[in-house]
């Protein structure tokens, strides 16, 4: 195994794509080159989180393959060709291409580790009962037939009480989501195609959630994940992840995609955010059987990087609100050699949180998948 | 494909998106490509020993082909020379592959003045037997490059007196009377045909092919010719 520079060389757009500088949120991030000599046979962990209107990629790169101590090698981001109409599989096959086009690409001999969180406006998502899952996912495979996607649909479920309240039964609540096998599949091959060893792919809010922990050392309540043209929560209960949701975005609220850089603009829109975490929170800890907890809320996503966001939506919220930020010299430094580790500015891996805790889940997966 | 109705006895979380099926394929293609790597490299062991045990066996038998000469020609005695001179060519000598006619052994690379059996068997010259069944072997020679019409090589040609071998015959004037011949040719039917032919001359008692060994398209053979009217 090579312990060079590994990849996030970025690849130019192709003749019928739009000049990367062109595109409305394309943004090339700094891309740090790894020390040679500072990797101990190291294997870059990949993180790929597809978006709604773009994809970010970041990898982290293990300082010792028995310690769980990172480096952060690049980040990247690139956007999808603008959205026309509803989500399908015509949507869905250029949204592939573009991540096939736009991937870095791999060096020969390097071990490129990924996992792809995939969006759930791609996913049909429904919290319900265990009798109701097989009528929910008939109902998705219909609905996605409608959208050109043939074949079955793969499920992802979790309990939305936890294992601390015994073994979830037939009877209990379940989040569910489902999407086609074809465009999974797809979307595999295509990456695949590309250098990479798939090693999972997962509701991006799941990996968030898992690694943000380890990530950031914040033990919160929820994560809540703010970008322009999507949102969601997921509640964090003793045994994992729990009520996952989608939230109301900014985009389809104010109809508008100018970057938002001043968080008293988005003070309608915190309101109306509040209101449905709060729902959210109080739902789950009902279901839970127990009172709305005290732990912070954490905020992840490119919202969050708006100044002062936190604080406005503490006091919509009446809760602590905390800004996903990683956790000292423990989590990735941002740094060129890995020697001395700067301090990561706190908003400055926000945007990349989900695809961070992407890299960081690819050391969770066996040869089936992610083990949790 | 019917789906598996839900059941969370079985696992009760599932967070995987990548269908389990398709894990499987993968694994199945990894196992097809580690058996097509093994064996690839199983055939090229196989290739790298075919190769050797080829060549072993070429050398093998021209080194039996050499053996067999040296073994009956170490002692010929030619008329005038010093005891152990022999006539014996271990040099690759080529025979002209056109105008076979007129062909004549040659000496590779050498400006060696003995252009042909004939002039080899100058120091022969005395003995008009030899010097009749050296004329002759030339023609033969000439002959069995124009029934192959492929270039012959001539490995080796030896001439001895199985009469001299013992100490008193080496006093004797007496012409070879076994020819000893290690040539390589493409054809296994040119040379059976020569053979036949030899057999034929009045000037040859016997011809036998001793040794053959198969490299590739062309053959070496190991060949003992007896004269007739001197033969032990």
């Amino acid at each position: 195994m090579s312990s060079t520079n590994s990849l996030l060389s970025p690849v130019s757009p192709s003749p019928e794509m739009p000049a990367a500088s062109s595109l409305p949120s394309e943004r090339e991030t700094k891309r740090r080159p790894l020390a040679a000599a500072s990797a101990v046979n190291a294997r870059t962990l990949v993180g790929i989180e597809v978006g709604m209107v773009g994809a970010r990629i970041a990898s982290l790169k293990q300082f010792h393959p028995d310690v769980e101590k990172y480096r952060w090698v690049g980040r990247f981001d690139f956007s999808f060709p603008a959205e026309s109409g509803p989500f399908n599989r015509q949507r869905a096959t250029e949204c592939i291409r573009t991540l096939a086009e736009r991937l870095p690409r791999c060096m020969d001999g390097d071990r490129n580790e990924a996992v792809i969180g995939l969006p759930l406006h791609w996913m049909q998502l429904q919290t319900t009962f265990g009798t109701e899952v097989d009528s929910f996912v008939d109902s998705s495979e219909q609905h996605f037939a409608e959208s050109g996607f043939e074949g079955n649909s793969h499920i992802s479920y979790w309990p939305v009480v936890g294992e601390h309240h015994g073994k979830p039964k037939q009877e209990d609540q379940y989040v569910v989501a489902t999407l086609p096998e074809t465009l999974i599949i797809e979307l595999v091959d295509a990456v695949a195609r590309q250098g990479y060893s798939v090693r999972s792919a997962l509701p991006t809010p799941v990996a968030l959630n898992h690694a943000a922990f380890p990530l950031t050392g914040i033990d919160a309540q929820c994560l809540v994940s703010l970008d322009q043209h999507s949102a969601s929560i997921s509640v964090q209960h003793r045994s994992g992840i729990g009520l996952t949701r989608k939230l109301p975005s900014l985009v389809s609220q104010s109809k508008d995609d100018v970057p938002v850089t001043d968080s008293s603009a988005l003070s309608p829109y915190l309101r109306q955010l509040s209101k449905a975490i709060r729902e959210t929170l109080v739902f789950s800890s009902r279901s839970d059987m127990s009172s709305l907890s005290n732990k912070p809320v954490l905020i992840t996503g490119e919202l969050a990087e708006t100044e002062g966001i936190e604080s406005k939506l503490a006091t919509q919220l009446e809760m602590p609100v905390a800004v996903w930020s990683l956790l000292g010299t423990a989590g990735p430094a941002a740094t060129d050699s890995g020697e001395s580790d700067e301090p990561t500015p706190l908003r400055d891996s926000c945007r990349f949180a989900s695809a961070i805790s992407l890299a960081r889940t690819a050391t969770c997966t066996g040869d089936w998948g992610y083990e949790g | 494909m019917t789906r598996k109705p839900f059941d969370p006895s079985d696992q009760w979380q599932l967070f995987e998106l990548i269908p389990s099926e398709y894990f499987a394929k993968q694994k199945a293609h990894q196992t097809i490509y580690v058996w097509f790597a093994f064996i690839a490299a199983l055939m090229a062991l196989l290739a790298v020993l075919t190769s050797v045990g080829l060549r072993k066996q070429y050398v093998q038998a021209h080194q039996h082909a050499t053996r067999a000469a040296n073994a009956i020609s170490g002692d010929i005695q030619a008329p005038g020379a010093a005891k152990g001179d022999s006539l014996r060519l271990n040099e690759v000598v080529l025979v002209e592959p056109r105008g076979a006619a007129n062909a004549s052994l040659q000496r590779t690379g050498t400006d060696d003045p003995m252009r042909s059996v004939v002039a080899r068997a100058e120091r022969w010259r005395s003995d008009p037997s030899f010097v009749a069944m050296a004329r002759e072997l030339d023609q033969l020679l000439a002959k069995l490059m124009e029934r192959s019409g492929t270039e012959l090589t001539v490995h080796s040609l030896d001439f001895q007196n199985p009469r001299s071998w013992t100490e008193d015959a080496f006093e004797e004037d007496t012409a070879p009377s076994l020819v000893t011949l290690s040539i390589s040719i493409r054809g296994q039917h040119a040379i059976d045909a020569w053979c036949r032919d030899m057999r034929d001359e009045p000037s040859i008692k016997q011809v036998e092919v001793v040794a053959s060994a198969t490299i590739r398209d062309e053959t070496l053979y190991t060949i003992t010719i007896v004269p007739a009217g001197d033969s032990p």
